[in-house]
């Protein structure tokens, strides 16, 4: 079963409509990175799952249930940051999480300790006298202390410095590895990369992408440098997906888009005596997705 | 209900709530003595004025010269322009608070990705600025009470009458309190939903006061809230007002289901 699907989800506000039929699966036990540029779309679909609004049409069924009419239920498991989490700021860091537990009835004394020692967080001081970081923190250990089916991030990393960053991912990796499911919005693809085994990709409200990651890496580029023994060069016909670029001193450069195996074949039958192939570059193709030309050419 | 929301609420009301309550203890001790100086004279002398009498009468329900009594007299405590300072600023603090002030101020986000339903929590905190209704509006009668211990009037004070006239002002905490919470219910700025009500109360006060003056403005001052809070007949007959009582319940009753309504469907947008 999927932890998340949408049905043609719209939401407009006024006549300005802000997401126009988004259709997400998010696989139970996934790290879904949910990519896209600012006003995408990725905060207003966040807060559809998580019942704060109330779609235009459409349905979101978040573990089984409608998120906007079984929202109360659906909310017991689910584990909700917000992007520009904000607190009581008369409540102290522990009376913070100890109220929300209370309302919760979840009982998570134990995680709560557990979870601040992990990010260092002092839970004795006022909310007020918080920096930004510390605030980020809390948020953090508020959508994590009742061991949540569902996690849902909005943009979790903004303002945490990089040792913080690496305790989230540990965090995030122990939840997916005890089978839940954890939903992240980011505008940073590298987050991305680094962590997420799924990847949405959301423009001007609408879902353009939804992919393993490893399905995106294979159409992604790579460089190649390669220095062929003979002097002829590379062997006709050329593989497709293989760009050559104008050879300098007897070196070969080329960009790939394709499956390893094609390439590889093609290669082998030529005489190499140098070969150097780059990583799968995400980035041009997440550059293209948002690139305005791109939106142009898909309508 | 919510036991937590309850308690976080009524710890955040509480400040607040204890210092009214004694200021309206001691507006009602200064009135009881000012009251206690003023001679049955000097208050017949005032009330011949035409000005005066349509005063009193806006501000009482009721014309108070011919029946000039010290209780009567008294009635001014429950009608006066400080106490109903000081009770609405208690009302628009606290029942702003809940949405209009949680979405605004971003918690709204945290409160409601809890498990609990939107009608739970409008009514958990519903259920504490309902109740702080009762110190607040007992704190006439204390103070009444006190002032006559301290500075006692030749004639006795008819305790009875004027407890009345507490549950007509609870009455009236719970209208206002009602259409704070129902206008807040549909703005996601605390400014706003206080400026819009204290608009409609300043309307409906003024609205109460011009009536007897211009009777082109009697027509329409059934629209005013204050025009069925009405002390001194309740004082001088000791019968309840059904009728005006039930206005002001069914205003508070229709206003507080209407802002639950809208709450239960409305989004919660990002701040």
């Amino acid at each position: 079963m999927d932890a998340v699907v949408t049905h043609q989800l719209h939401k407009s506000y006024g006549p300005r409509e802000v997401l126009h039929g988004i259709g997400l699966r998010i696989p139970t036990g996934s790290l879904f990175g949910f990519l896209g540029p600012n006003g995408a779309g990725k905060t207003t679909t966040i807060r559809i799952l998580v019942g704060l609004l109330k779609p235009s049409q459409g349905q979101a069924v978040v573990l089984g249930q409608d998120s906007w009419r079984e929202g109360t239920r659906l909310r017991a498991h689910v584990g909700y940051l917000p992007g520009d989490v904000r607190f009581y700021p008369h409540l102290t860091g522990r009376q913070t999480l100890r109220f929300l537990d209370a309302v919760r009835g979840a009982g998570s004394n134990g995680e709560i300790k557990r979870l601040a020692a992990a990010f260092d967080l002092d839970l004795n001081k006022r909310v007020r006298d918080y920096s930004r970081g510390m605030k980020q923190k809390l948020g953090l250990i508020q959508a994590l202390m009742h061991r949540p089916t569902l996690l849902i991030l909005d943009e979790p990393t903004v303002s945490l410095d990089p040792l913080v960053r690496e305790t989230l991912w540990v965090e995030i990796r122990r939840a997916a590895g005890e089978g839940r499911t954890v939903l992240f919005s980011s505008h940073t693809l590298s987050e991305v990369e680094r962590l997420c085994d799924w990847v949405g990709i959301l423009r001007d409200g609408c879902l353009i992408e939804q992919q393993r990651i490893e399905s995106l890496r294979i159409r992604a580029v790579r460089r190649i440098e390669v220095v062929f023994a003979a002097d002829t060069g590379p062997l006709q016909p050329l593989p497709q997906g293989l760009q050559i670029l104008p050879p300098s001193g007897g070196r070969w450069v080329a960009n790939w888009t394709g499956p390893m195996q094609t390439l590889l074949a093609w290669l082998a039958r030529n005489t190499v005596r140098e070969l150097t192939i780059g990583p799968p570059d995400l980035e041009d193709l997440f550059l293209a997705y948002y690139s305005p030309e791109s939106a142009k050419v898909e309508q | 209900m919510n036991g937590p929301i309850i308690r976080k609420t009524a710890r955040e009301a509480f400040p607040l709530l204890i210092t009214l309550t004694l200021a309206v203890i001691l507006f009602e001790l200064l009135l009881t003595r000012a009251m206690g100086e003023l001679s049955e004279g000097a208050a017949n002398m005032w009330l011949q004025k035409p000005i005066f009498q349509r005063f009193i009468k806006a501000m009482l329900g009721a014309e108070l010269i011919g029946h000039v009594t010290i209780t009567g007299l008294m009635t001014v405590g429950f009608a006066h322009p400080v106490l109903y300072t000081l009770l609405w600023a208690f009302l628009l603090a606290t029942c702003s608070r809940l949405i209009a002030g949680e979405v605004e101020g971003g918690t709204a986000d945290l409160l409601l990705a809890l498990p609990i339903s939107r009608a739970s929590l409008y009514a958990s905190t519903s259920v504490v600025w309902i109740l702080s209704g009762l110190p607040l509006c007992l704190a006439t009668i204390v103070g009444m009470r006190i002032g006559v211990w301290l500075f006692p009037f030749k004639e006795p004070l008819d305790f009875g009458r004027l407890s009345m006239l507490t549950v007509n002002l609870f009455a009236l905490h719970l209208a206002v309190g009602g259409a704070t919470i129902c206008v807040s219910s549909m703005v996601s700025r605390r400014s706003l939903a206080v400026a819009a009500i204290l608009a409609w109360l300043l309307a409906s006060f003024f609205l109460n006061f011009l009536s007897q003056l211009w009777p082109a403005v009697e027509k329409v001052s059934c629209l005013g809230l204050l025009n069925y809070y009405r002390p001194l007949p309740i004082v001088r007959t000791g019968v309840w007002p059904a009728r005006d009582l039930g206005v002001i319940l069914g205003i508070s009753g229709v206003a507080w289901l209407a802002g639950l309504w809208r709450f239960r469907r409305r989004d919660i947008p990002a701040t």
